[in-house]
């Protein structure tokens, strides 16, 4: 007799396992690439002086990311947290718009 | 499935760490050479004896560069310091393989001719951020792994959370216990440096993997974008008419009053047989902590004036700051040999967390864990070697050899390319310990050799003063000292027999 | 030089903090007493960075300093690695001779705006 297995926790680790290194890489990327438009629009300074800081600030963007989508409780956080957080800054980005 | 913070810390601080270990284990050895790179690219041109004031041996540098490339774009040279006695030009030129040429030239004579060609420290030193591969992806490949170093300390420290409990504990002879010992004590007693080199590290490289904040707010524009960056750059397009250039030494005198103090640093000269021509004198590097201070720029035909500028901006100066405390160029020698110390030691730190991730999955045999171990005695022990190797290429090869500074490059890659291969095949242990000898043995006959074919180290050092020589002879007996104790302590060392597990390792 | 005054204060100070520790304490064959011991250390941590601290570069003098502590906790480890039971001797010669170093820089300072 044979038992039916559903699709086993082994391969929901597998796909909850890649979700997170997705998030922390690829999500981990963009959140810095999110940050450093916002932060270079968003800064009430010069442009240029906007322009370095941020660079500066979204270095810290990719460990953040990457700590967060291991630590969440859950893939779907991890993913929720990083990729929310980045359409946040690059809505914040875009409503900015380039400085004149 | 419900983990402590602890537990998925720790899961991704071994993957940062062991993905690409070996690279970092890499980079930062080529790193902590580089802290003495200008020692290094002065050991190997040994025909340089020469030593001329920063002034007069930039006079002697565009005297020969106007005789031998009168028609190049752009001359662009740093002046020799207290540490370093050539002059460091780039210029193109259209017959170079690359389209521009990146050479030494002597400080009293402006040429190249009389020393041996070869990339000296440069060639560590750009390894260390280029990995040897086209641009841009070798410096994207350092960035990458430099970002996940970066997460590794974090989660390292995460995870090690009572850090300060055990922060001098090393207990000898307890194995994995021991070599997490040795881990945590290389990791956090250089913690700030860890911490700092590799955040400053990614700051050097941030104009390329992140340039989206220019972007952001000039668009397309990239002209606006540097102008804004360095309102200084004095720069205009050749007239089509020649001109000669104005004598440089009052120029670099006029600059020097300026700098107040100041040392020269880099003078670059833009369209040097124009009518056009712009003379931009900087101060050294090494004046201040940001790298990139002050700069002067003249008109080439006559000698004139034409603008000065000091960054003041705070977030430029940051920047500048975080670029010069990864370079070190501002480091007085006891800061210096900390560099170096530390460097040493977050190596250290790279080496036996790859060691330990063995060590926790004894039992284990699969292929994974056999790749870890082979690769960690080629990088381990191999990199050493082909330092040494590179330093032997430099006294064996023909002082005429055509290609001679792509063929000591060679010999660094066979020597580390033998060396990883002499770790797949011979039996672990045994590979450890005659690599270490292999390396022991290739630093302490060096300085034998290289005083049989140049005349210069060893006592004749020591009796004329030579300090660059004698320095550098001792550090080679030291670190031969070094391979050798730790190839006698890996002999001496029994290994516990692996115990038998009931489950299976953890990947 | 700043640095000589820095180092062996610093490792003074970073050795006490150690004997503070029951563990190193007991490998050093004393009794540890943290109450004491570990603001003592701290303290001379402070006197190690003021000492630093007196180089007319100021930021130079913080990176310097942060390597020679790194470089004082290094050589504490080895010294309980190698040779525990030397620890407390050495943590106050080191203090002497930190004090006697600044003192001789002082001395130096003095008679330079003198003369």
């Amino acid at each position: 007799m044979t038992v039916f297995r559903p699709p086993s926790a082994a391969l929901r680790q597998c796909v909850g396992l890649a979700a997170r290194i997705a998030s922390a890489s690829i999500g981990g990327y963009a959140l810095a690439v999110a940050t450093a438009f916002a932060v270079a629009r968003g800064l009430p300074i010069s442009r240029v002086e906007a322009m370095t800081t941020a660079s500066l600030l979204a270095i810290l963007a990719m460990p953040a990311a990457a700590i967060w989508s291991f630590a969440a409780p859950g893939p779907r956080s991890a993913t929720a947290g990083v990729f929310g957080l980045t359409t946040l800054f690059a809505l914040a980005a875009w409503l900015l718009g380039q400085p004149a | 499935m419900k983990r402590s913070l602890r537990q998925s810390m720790s899961g991704l601080h071994t993957w940062s760490g062991l993905l690409l270990g070996w690279l970092l284990f890499a980079i930062t050895l080529s790193g902590t050479a580089t802290v003495f790179r200008s020692e290094i690219s002065g050991w190997m041109r040994p025909e340089v004896t020469a030593v001329a004031p920063p002034a007069k041996a930039i006079e002697a540098a565009v005297g020969w560069l106007a005789r031998a490339h009168p028609k190049a774009a752009g001359w662009y040279l740093a002046a020799p310091d207290d540490r370093l006695a050539t002059v460091q030009a780039v210029f193109d030129d259209p017959a170079a393989p690359a389209g521009y040429r990146d050479i030494a030239l002597d400080p009293s004579t402006g040429s190249p001719d009389a020393m041996r060609a070869t990339l000296g420290g440069e060639f560590l030193y750009r390894f260390h951020f280029e990995l040897q591969l086209p641009y841009p992806w070798g410096r994207i490949l350092a960035s990458a792994a430099a970002m996940l170093m970066l997460i590794a300390l974090i989660s390292g420290i995460i995870i090690h959370a009572r850090i300060f409990k055990d922060v001098f504990t090393l207990r000898p002879g307890k194995g994995k216990r021991s070599w997490l010992d040795a881990h945590n004590v290389l990791g956090v007693l250089a913690l700030p440096f860890h911490l700092m080199i590799t955040a400053t590290g990614i700051v050097t490289l941030l104009t390329l993997t992140m340039p989206w904040a220019a972007m952001a707010n000039y668009g397309q524009d990239l002209a606006r974008t540097f102008a804004e960056q360095s309102p200084g750059l004095v720069s205009r397009p050749a007239a089509g008419t020649p001109e000669t250039l104005a004598p440089i030494g009052p120029m670099l005198a006029e600059a020097e009053r300026r700098f107040a103090g100041g040392r020269i640093g880099r003078v670059s000269i833009a369209n040097p047989a124009d009518a056009n021509s712009v003379v931009t004198v900087a101060n050294h590097d090494g004046d201040q902590l940001a790298y990139r201070q002050s700069t002067v720029s003249f008109d080439g035909g006559s000698g004139r004036v034409m603008g000065a500028y000091a960054e003041s901006r705070p977030a430029q100066q940051t920047y500048a700051a975080l670029y010069g405390l990864h370079m070190a160029r501002f480091a007085p020698w006891v800061s210096r040999w900390l560099y170096f110390g530390c460097g040493l030691a977050l190596a250290g730190t790279i080496a036996t967390g790859l060691v330990l991730w063995l060590q926790a999955r004894q039992g284990a045999a699969g292929p994974g864990h056999m790749l870890v171990a082979r690769l960690n005695i080629g990088t381990i022990a191999g990199l050493p070697i082909a330092m040494l190797a590179l330093l032997w290429g430099n006294r064996l090869l023909p002082f005429g050899l055509a290609g001679r500074e792509g063929a000591e490059v060679s010999v660094f890659f066979w020597a580390w390319g033998a060396a990883i291969l002499f770790g797949f095949l011979r039996p672990v242990r045994r590979a450890w310990i005659e690599l270490f000898w292999v390396a022991a043995a290739g630093a302490a006959l060096l300085p034998f050799a290289s005083f049989a074919l140049t005349g210069r180290g060893l006592w004749v050092a020591i009796l004329g003063g030579d300090r660059l020589f004698w320095g550098f002879d001792l550090m080679l007996f030291a670190l031969a000292a070094l391979f050798a104790a730790i190839a006698r302590k890996i002999a001496a060392h029994r290994a516990p027999a692996p115990r038998r597990r009931r489950t299976p390792a953890p990947a | 030089m700043s640095a000589a005054a820095a180092l062996p204060l610093a490792f003074a100070g970073l050795a006490l903090i150690g004997l503070s520790m029951d563990r190193h304490a007991r490998q050093a064959a004393r009794v540890a007493r943290p109450a004491r011991q570990r603001p003592a250390g701290w303290l001379l941590l402070i006197l190690s960075l003021a000492a630093s601290l007196a180089a007319p570069n100021w930021r130079f003098a913080i990176v310097e300093w942060i390597g020679l502590a790194a470089a004082a906790a290094g050589l504490v480890v080895l010294t309980l690695y190698g040779r525990p039971r030397a620890l407390a001797p050495l943590a106050l010669a080191a203090a002497t001779l930190g004090a006697v170093a600044w003192i001789a820089a002082l001395f130096q300072m003095v008679l330079a705006t003198h003369s």
